[in-house]
């Protein structure tokens, strides 16, 4: 449970990344040959009995309690412990069906994540986005460029990586002008405590920084978190969650830089599948992901995963939420349930809709009553009917319209 | 489910920089081929391209990449009846698959043997046209493809951008020439036989662009005499009471 939390944080950071990156850059190998240790080739093919003597040493390899005392030797001490054993194969999602073919796996490499999308304005101009983007061994880079109907254009690019539980990013955002706003940050997730740090810097080089502290054990999480504009007034937020027994109760304070101070409180309960308020709570007010194109808060203490009926109407998505697009719509999803933005009033809300048509799922949702229709399967869960179909190799459940 | 929870994380991250993701295709380029691997490549394309029919037998692993960079490896054995230039039969037993393809020249099917579920594909052409098209419409691999399609030569070094003649080594017991090649998401290795049989041994695929660079590697357990090869072979054989479902094209959203 302890390690689940943590990931939970660490997807936290994640999504934080990706909050703040919006699209990501080619980059292409080196087209050379690998240069490892096999190294040396013989002289001659009708000569050579084995490899060249500048190999790797194969005699240090092949004993995994040699291998562990190496290991410590080393560090001096043993690795971290790992968490539980995974599920097993036959409980995994594990997509087999996307390896094994060099002809295939050439074929796709071409294939940069990239798109190019057009919308009318409401005064009918058209408006262009596009932009590239590559994931690398936990690195990502993206560039993405909008043009508005008279030829202006935003830019932005940046890059992020993700290691062993640490997390850096930089970006920098380009207007029509030529003035830009650059924005760089750092997170760490260790032992289920969060710590991150971020400046952002505006055309004249004023600056905000923010950092913040976050821990989750045990259902009981904490957070502190300090924001520096340019003249260093300073705005501190902290505060305390804690989930018992479906119970959610938090308190939070947030002090300005004359020191004046704004608490507040609430409760909420979580009761079967459904997340009620209480007088005062606010679902995900602690720790949401920010929609798309703001920054999400990093430090933010990862909020308590509600899942809330559908038709419900949220102020922020439960940490954790991703970004989907199903048929070309953008939707977030967590726990099962789909959230669609909105901006009413100068705030975002989400509604919680039912899986739109074409979403898929790669285990059979749960508590689904199965019913053929004309011959179909359909595996029906709140009013939403899914059949099974081959999606990317995978036998999966896709959501299809009402059949009857 | 760390596994999947780090997959969907890093999915996320890739979806929420664009929503539109869309393939094209890598240009032809010419790799730079050490004239040793090509002498070695173009003899074992040829006593391939030679044969109009053959079965394989192949053992092969994946790595499972988990959110701590461990490597969980998963087993299959996957049996190859080939018949140039249209009729296949794959059949993979193993850790996570369980399924078998069957091309009979008209018809491609593929069903899922654990979940008990086929689908079809209507004229899929050969067995070269079938497996792109697998790639490039369905996104769907046929691992050990490689074996299968009508120019091996041109199916390892298309795409690739250096081939190096790395040296003579073993599979298992039997000498083999060792070649490493260079692309722009994976790294690939191929042990051929050094002797009279310069057939394909064990393949190593490095996919090198995705988190804790999973591999691939598949060996040849056996290749039997396929003189005897019936029509049945490739017909498909879908036991009572399986379901028929779709198969999902990629979407093309661009």
């Amino acid at each position: 449970m302890k390690s689940k939390r943590c990931l939970i944080a660490f997807m936290t950071v994640a999504f934080a990344l990706a909050g703040v990156l919006s699209g990501h850059a080619a980059q292409r190998g080196s087209g050379s040959a690998s240069r490892g240790s096999y190294q040396a080739r013989p002289a001659s093919s009708a000569s050579r009995s084995s490899y060249g003597g500048s190999r790797a040493n194969a005699g240090s390899y092949g004993s995994v309690r040699q291998s562990s005392a190496q290991s410590r030797s080393y560090s001096g001490a043993s690795r971290s412990s790992y968490p539980s054993r995974p599920a097993a194969p036959q409980q995994k999602s594990f997509n087999n069906e996307q390896y094994g073919s060099v002809r295939q796996a050439n074929r796709a490499s071409g294939a940069q994540p990239s798109y190019n999308r057009q919308a009318t304005g409401p005064a009918g101009g058209t408006y262009t986005d596009k932009g590239r983007a590559s994931v690398d061994n936990g690195k990502a880079s993206y560039n993405r460029e909008i043009t508005g109907p008279h030829g202006e254009s935003i830019s932005s690019e940046g890059r992020a990586t993700v290691d062993n539980g640490k997390a850096s990013y930089n970006r920098e955002i380009t207007g029509p002008g030529g003035e830009s706003i650059s924005t760089s940050g750092k997170a760490t997730v260790e032992d289920g405590k969060v710590k991150y740090n971020r400046e952002i810097t505006g055309p004249g080089g004023e600056s905000i920084e923010t950092s913040g502290k976050a821990t989750v054990e045990d259902g009981k999480v904490k957070y502190n978190r300090e924001i520096t504009g340019p003249g260093g007034e300073s705005i501190s937020s902290s505060g305390r969650a804690t989930v018992d027994d479906g119970t959610v109760k938090y308190n939070r304070e947030i002090t300005g830089p004359g020191g004046e101070s704004i608490t507040s409180s609430g409760s909420g309960s979580i009761t079967g599948t459904a997340f009620s308020q209480g007088a005062v709570g606010r679902v995900g007010a602690v720790g949401a992901v920010a929609p798309v194109g703001t920054v999400p808060r990093v430090g933010a203490v990862p909020a308590v995963p509600a899942v809330p009926r559908i038709g419900a109407v949220v102020p922020a998505l439960p940490t954790g939420a991703a970004a989907v697009t199903v048929a070309g719509a953008s939707y977030y999803t967590f726990g099962g349930r789909y959230y669609r933005p909105s901006y009413v009033n100068g705030a975002w809300n989400y509604a919680v809709i039912a899986p739109p048509i074409g979403a898929t799922v790669y285990v059979e949702p749960a508590g689904a009553a199965v019913r053929v229709i004309d011959g179909v399967t359909y595996y029906i869960v709140e009013g939403t009917y899914y059949r099974r179909s081959f999606v990317n190799g995978m036998v999966s459940y896709l959501v299809v319209a009402n059949p009857e | 489910m760390v596994g999947r929870l780090f997959r969907i994380a890093l999915s996320a991250v890739l979806l929420m920089f664009i929503a539109a993701p869309a393939r094209s295709q890598a240009a032809p380029r010419k790799p730079a081929i050490d004239p040793e691997a090509d002498a070695v490549l173009r003899q074992m394309s040829d006593s391939l391209k030679g044969a109009q029919s053959a079965i394989f037998r192949v053992a092969d692993t994946i790595d499972d990449v988990q959110a701590d960079g461990r490597k969980i490896q998963y087993a299959h054995v996957r049996e190859l009846t080939v018949q140039r230039p249209n009729k296949l039969k794959v059949e993979t037993r193993g850790d996570v698959t369980n399924r078998t393809v069957w091309m009979d020249g008209k018809t491609l099917t593929v069903y899922d043997k654990d979940k008990n579920v086929y689908a079809e594909i209507p004229e899929p052409g050969t067995i070269d046209e079938a497996v792109d098209m697998l790639q490039d419409k369905y996104n769907l691999s046929l691992p050990a493809s490689d074996l299968l399609c009508a120019d091996v030569y041109k199916s390892l070094t298309e795409g690739c951008g250096a081939i190096e003649y790395v040296g003579l080594g073993y599979v298992g017991e039997e000498k083999c020439h060792h070649l490493a090649f260079t692309a722009d998401t994976i790294d690939y290795q191929l042990w051929v036989g050094a002797g009279d049989k310069p057939g394909p041994r064990k393949i190593v695929i490095t996919y090198k662009r995705l988190p804790g660079q999973p591999q691939y590697t598949m060996q040849l357990l056996k290749k039997e005499d396929p003189s005897g090869i019936k029509d049945s072979v490739f017909e498909r054989e879908i036991p009572n009471g399986a379901e028929k479902i779709e198969i999902q094209p990629v979407a093309k959203t661009e």
